[in-house]
């Protein structure tokens, strides 16, 4: 049996703000953009991974939320503790470089973590953490 | 919802914004200078520690223990993992 991950969800609060992020900062490729009146949906991806792929979405277009739960959901990508994701990078020296560059926010400089992994970290602009380790 | 409840809505979670970057720095900088941090939100010291409080459930000062503990849990864990492979 052969299964791949072929997408996975990340939240936004802005879809302009997002794809600007993960496309001219990230250097993803644009897959899909689907607009349904007011709300937005981008699949994007590495172009050296065409088959998977990140689909940023609107929280609000989830059904079955309750207006608390839905407020409690922004209030949490506020904050910062809702959505996180995990990349790797061959040169994560120039890939912070660019990130920081291009005003994005940090939240870890590259280390060398004492697990043997050596990382940094940034927020997406909805608040989502992205931590960014070396391949090697 | 009236026009009033969506400004305080936005500028809530625009708050929670600055206090993540906020809880950021304590984890980079290592810091803990309540003035220098309360500062960079655009708070005086006792909103800060308010605010924090009430969007973190704990101090600035337990959090950043708690979140020294949990990095070295996590070392310890992965140190573990590996040793026993």
């Amino acid at each position: 049996m052969d299964v791949t991950i072929h997408s996975s969800f990340l939240p936004h609060t802005d879809a302009e703000a997002s794809l600007a992020f993960y496309r001219d900062l990230l250097g993803f490729e644009v897959r899909m953009n689907v607009k349904y009146g007011e709300l937005n949906w981008i699949t994007v991806g590495p172009p050296n991974q065409p088959d998977t792929a990140i689909v940023l979405s609107p929280v609000a277009a989830t059904p079955g939320l309750t207006d608390d739960e839905r407020r409690m959901i922004a209030e949490m990508m506020a904050k910062g503790t809702y959505a996180s994701v995990n990349l790797a990078s061959t040169d994560l020296d120039a890939l912070f470089a660019k990130l920081e560059a291009g005003n994005a926010e940090v939240v870890q400089e590259p280390v060398e973590q004492p697990y043997g992994v050596r990382d940094c970290s940034f927020r997406d602009p909805a608040g989502n953490l992205l931590r960014i380790q070396e391949l090697r | 919802m009236c026009l009033s409840l969506q400004i305080a809505a936005r500028e809530h979670l625009r708050e929670l914004a600055l206090l993540r970057r906020v809880r950021d720095r304590i984890d980079r900088d290592r810091t803990l200078d309540v003035e220098v941090l309360a500062h960079s939100a655009g708070m005086t010291a006792g909103q800060f520690l308010r605010r924090f409080r009430d969007a973190y459930g704990q101090s600035p000062h337990a959090y950043q223990r708690a979140a020294q503990a949990v990095r070295d849990g996590r070392t310890l864990t992965i140190r573990r993992v590996l040793e026993t492979r």
